[in-house]
């Protein structure tokens, strides 16, 4: 593993909800905030400033970075910005999973919570 | 989708993009922009309130975010949605401070709201009372060196009222006092103007020659009048008011020189005031010099008194008092020198700014103490909020503390909190002052003098901000300062609950009581103030206000120049009137319009009756010139004889006059009047035979005595014909209807006639009653906002003492108390702090109520309804306000009492 992935372990929860709804792709400001309401059933909303700045963090940190694919022209904004994760940053996500994963998996031994059938 | 909302909100959100730096801004700005339009247009798609639920969860975002930039680049928690975990690093900079303080508020929105909106009501309350007051009783008048002005007014010593002046005392008053740089007398005058080709009735008043000099003012154009100008036949010309000169001569200078015409007379315009000069005594449009003839009335006749107010100058070194003794002094030769007209009057010289505000004192000062009610009101809820939340901070200090932040920055934290707060009420504030002062001046009474030109004064903003965020600093800051520099261990103990403090309930019981006693005196004014208006407008003012229309006519005087022309004139026009379809009756009357018409006094004896011997002894009546069906037009009944007819109104026809019933009464007890010879203006001058006897009508309103009154027909008045008189229409349907129709019957007897004030009886009636309606909705206004005040600073209370009793209530149900015990104990402990302050008040209420009787009607101070009203009403708000807390109290479960916190 990337020895930088440890030094951003553990994520805050908006970060990773960012950087996992970059999973199947790039996308811009807006639909990365609606993909996040609709993962934490209206849960967590992230506006405009807020969703900008903590982008901007994780540009900084190396996990997210601009992207030149767009949309189609006929439904894009030209004011729109793409992101994408980096290499660094699918890496950075996917051991956070794992983390939560153990973390789950030693609540449920503890029968804090109850087993998942077929996890 | 509308697009101009889009556009609107994306200006909106473009412009708090602001708050982000510069840099920044040019970076990503459009792409913030791109983000919020198109979640707008979404929320859109689901109606009007969710999308502005939208614009401001999303302006919020965009200040904070663009404040936490601003200050805290580099901060790592970026995102509020979850707990911050104060990493170190983020703590510097009074910005994070403000960027903390405004989290908090975002936090508590419910809380912060409540107070901020606290704070801004009694803010902008407070800024425009004081605005006007300060505009009417402390504010410089519009004059030179105004406090060395006095007025000289003449008073009857009977009733110490004010009385107008003639020109022969007030010459006397010259030349017999030492006191005064310069004397200049006032008289109002509504005349007729032409400027074009449409005469105009407008407010033309005379002014001895050397006023402007004598007050300080100047015009901005041309100049003042010269004394030759105060000499009759030399003194057509006008200045005019700067407002008049703009709209009617469209500020162009050449309008100086050229002429208007007044009454068909040509006068010529030597000067403009400068703008925004309010006049001094009316809203005048024009000025003219005073003079008239040798042998004119208003300058022989020392009996009668027309002329409205006189100003003077002090000289230098001399005080009002003395100027006043001076004036007096002559007064007294006059009256032993001419006994019949001056034996019953005397003058004083008084400052002229308490001449001005004599009428307004007692409601000013009844508004201004009940803002300052409200303002205490506001005081103590934010108070109680932040008393508290202070208590359950007492932990989160702690805790800070242990982890390592500097007794310094915690205070300056929350101290800066307090500050944000603070602003935040006081923004709120100074916008609904703006918003609220336009709507201030178009209620207000506007005999207030200088009260159209107001704007916000910027003392009693600054005034209320320091008091806004005085208090958020005092309740907000100083408590936790307590915490702040205690005893770190002591507050971190076991079992110690958060917010226990006995002293912090004690004080806002304390505080919620005071809150309550206040409440119950603005409720009480507002409720006698109410009482007191339902009063006086279900008073039989004696004449019939429904379907009747009335209006003025004035001739313009070249076209008439003999009574006959006159009295001819408006005979044509009471049978053209009569014509009129829908005209059940039509009046015409010199003055005698109940409430707005003018007085118009003389002497009145019974013929063969003895006359007192000293004329200060005759009696007096107020004397109406009628033509046409003038009490059927009315709606006055004649309780005997008849009315006045056509036939009694030629000149040469024989005189006939109708009395009213207190003229009867007092003149004619236990005789029937009819038949009976009376004479009026001197014994034996204008004689006439009672024919009828009409019922009293109150002239003055509800509130002011019943004249005694006489009335004869135009053509027998020996005064002259006038040739401006009101004429009264009386319809079955609506009165406005008839408008068109008069008009039309005025114009085609003549062109050039001038018609002006029309208006329904009902809404003579209606304003006669405006500034009663005035403090009575401004009284309700601020009763309910102290209700409403009083209702959530209860509610916050009573929720705070149930928090902090949470272990005593489950001990108690552990121990089989029911629900219903708990919920009694809850409601007790709310009731006794609002009756303990309902008794307070009630009794400051009615020592209240004895300093406004002069605004009250019919209501005495201590009406025992209003009280029960109130009592009950408060009551009522504390069982809302407690409902909530109560059933908490309710569920608070056994095991609370074994908690170890």
């Amino acid at each position: 593993m990337n020895p930088n992935v440890h030094d951003l372990l553990p994520l805050r929860p908006n970060d990773f909800y960012i950087l996992f709804t970059l999973l199947d792709g790039p996308l811009h400001g807006y639909r990365i905030s609606r993909r996040i309401e609709e993962l934490t059933e209206g849960g967590v909303r992230l506006e405009a400033a807020n969703l900008q700045r903590t982008i901007q963090k994780l540009i900084r940190e190396g996990v997210v970075e601009l992207s030149e694919e767009r949309a189609a022209p006929e439904e894009d904004d030209p004011r729109r910005r793409y992101y994408a994760l980096t290499e660094l940053g699918r890496e950075v996500v996917a051991a956070d999973a794992a983390r939560m994963r153990a973390l789950a998996q030693a609540a449920e031994a503890r029968k804090l919570i109850p087993r998942t059938r077929g996890a | 989708m509308s697009d101009r909302r889009l556009a609107r909100a994306s200006a909106l959100y473009r412009v708090l993009l602001r708050a982000f730096p510069r840099a920044y801004r040019a970076e990503h700005g459009e792409e913030m922009l791109a983000f919020f339009r198109e979640r707008y247009a979404e929320e859109r798609a689901h109606g009007g309130a969710a999308a502005r639920r939208y614009v401001l969860r999303a302006s919020w975002d965009v200040v904070q975010q663009g404040l936490a930039e601003r200050f805290t680049p580099d901060a790592d928690d970026a995102s509020y949605a979850t707990e911050s975990r104060g990493r170190g690093s983020a703590m510097n900079g009074i910005g994070t401070d403000v960027a903390h303080a405004l989290r908090t508020i975002g936090r508590n929105p419910g809380w912060a709201a409540v107070i901020i909106a606290t704070m801004g009501l009694a803010i902008a309350a407070s800024t425009v009372i004081f605005t006007v007051f300060d505009a009417v009783l402390i504010r410089p008048l519009p004059f030179g060196d105004p406090d060395r002005l006095v007025l000289v007014e003449t008073y009857s010593l009977q009733s110490g009222e004010r009385m107008p002046s003639n020109l022969p005392d007030i010459g006397d008053w010259r030349t017999g006092t030492r006191s005064f740089t310069g004397m200049a007398a006032y008289d109002t005058d509504v005349l007729t103007v032409q400027t074009g080709d449409q005469p105009e009735r407008m407010q033309v008043d005379a002014v001895s020659s050397n006023f402007f000099g004598v007050v300080g003012v100047a015009p901005a154009l041309g100049r003042a009048f010269t004394n030759e100008e105060g000499v009759f036949g030399r003194h057509r010309v006008v200045v005019l008011r700067y407002e008049y000169w703009a709209t009617r001569f469209g500020s162009r200078a050449s309008a100086v020189g050229s002429t208007l015409r007044i009454g068909g007379v040509p006068y010529t315009i030597v000067g403009v005031m400068p703008q925004g000069w309010p006049g001094a005594w009316s809203d005048a449009q024009v000025w003219r010099p005073m003079a008239y003839a040798a042998d004119d009335w208003r300058v022989t006749d020392r009996d009668s008194r027309s002329l409205d107010g006189v100003f003077a100058r002090l000289r230098p070194g001399v005080s009002v008092a003395a100027a006043d003794a001076d004036v007096r002094q002559v007064a007294a030769r006059l009256q032993r020198a001419y006994r019949e007209s001056n034996a019953n009057v005397s003058a004083r010289a008084r400052a002229l700014r308490e001449a001005y505000t004599q009428d307004s004192r007692t409601p000013l000062r009844a508004l201004f103490g009940a803002v300052g009610f409200l303002l205490l009101i506001g005081c103590a809820n934010v108070a109680n909020m932040m008393l508290a939340r202070s208590a359950t901070r007492e932990r989160e200090v702690a805790v800070r503390r242990a982890l390592g932040a500097s007794r310094f920055r915690l205070a300056r934290l929350y101290l800066i909190e307090s500050i944000t707060l603070g602003l935040c009420g006081g923004l709120v504030g100074v916008v609904l002052s703006r918003w609220l002062l336009a709507p201030a001046l178009r209620l207000s009474d506007d005999r207030i003098f200088g009260l159209d030109t107001l704007t916000l004064d910027a003392r009693a903003l600054a005034f209320a901000l320091a008091v806004s965020v005085g208090t958020a600093l005092l309740f907000g800051f100083v408590p936790v300062l307590h915490a702040v520099r205690g005893n770190l261990q002591s507050t971190l103990r076991e079992g110690r609950s958060p917010g226990s403090s006995r002293t912090t309930q004690d004080t806002l019981g304390v505080l919620m009581a005071v809150e309550v006693a206040l409440a119950v005196v603005l409720l009480n004014g507002a409720g006698l103030l109410m009482q007191s208006l339902r009063r006086e407008s279900a008073v039989d003012l004696g004449f019939e206000t429904r379907n009747a229309l009335a209006l003025r006519v004035t001739l313009l005087g070249a076209a008439y120049p003999s009574d006959t022309a006159r009295l001819a004139f408006w005979h044509a026009l009471d049978d053209r009137l009569r014509d009129v379809p829908d005209v059940r009756a039509a009046g015409i009357t010199f003055f005698e319009l109940p409430l707005i018409g003018g007085d118009w006094w003389t002497y009145f004896g019974v013929s063969g009756t003895p006359t007192p011997a000293s004329r200060a002894d005759w009696s007096g009546v107020r004397f109406g010139n009628v033509s046409g069906d003038y009490f059927e037009a009315l709606g006055v009944r004649i309780v005997r004889g008849r009315a006045l007819t056509r036939d009694d109104d030629r000149l040469d026809a024989p005189r006939v006059a109708v009395i009213n019933e207190q003229v009867a009464r007092k003149h004619f007890p236990n005789q029937d009047p009819i038949g009976k010879e009376i004479w009026l203006l001197e014994p034996g001058r204008l004689v006439a035979t009672v024919v009828g006897v009409s019922a009293d009508v109150r002239m003055y309103g509800a509130a002011g005595d019943v004249p005694d009154a006489v009335f004869i027909s135009n053509g027998a008045t020996t005064n002259g014909i006038s040739n401006s008189q009101w004429i009264v229409l009386r319809t079955e349907g609506d009165p406005a209807s008839l408008s068109d129709a008069v008009r039309a019957a005025v114009r085609d007897l003549d062109r050039s006639a001038a018609i002006d004030r029309e208006q329904t009886l009902e809404q003579i009636a209606r304003n006669a009653l405006a500034p009663a309606r005035f403090n009575t909705i401004l009284a309700g206004v601020f009763a309910a906002i102290a209700l409403l005040l009083a209702g959530v600073g209860l509610y916050g209370v009573v929720s705070y003492g149930v928090n902090r009793r949470r272990r005593d209530i489950g001990i108690r149900m552990a121990l089989g108390a029911k629900v219903r015990d708990a919920v009694t104990m809850v409601l007790r402990g709310a009731l006794v702090t609002v009756l303990t302050g309902l008794v307070v008040g009630i009794v400051v209420a009615i020592w209240v109520g004895r300093l406004l009787t002069t605004l009250l009607f019919g209501v005495e101070p201590a009406d025992p309804m209003t009280l029960l009203g109130v009592s009950g009403m408060l009551v009522f708000v504390t069982l809302i306000a407690s409902f909530g807390p109560a059933r908490i109290a309710a569920r608070v479960p056994p095991t609370e009492a074994m908690r170890i916190d």
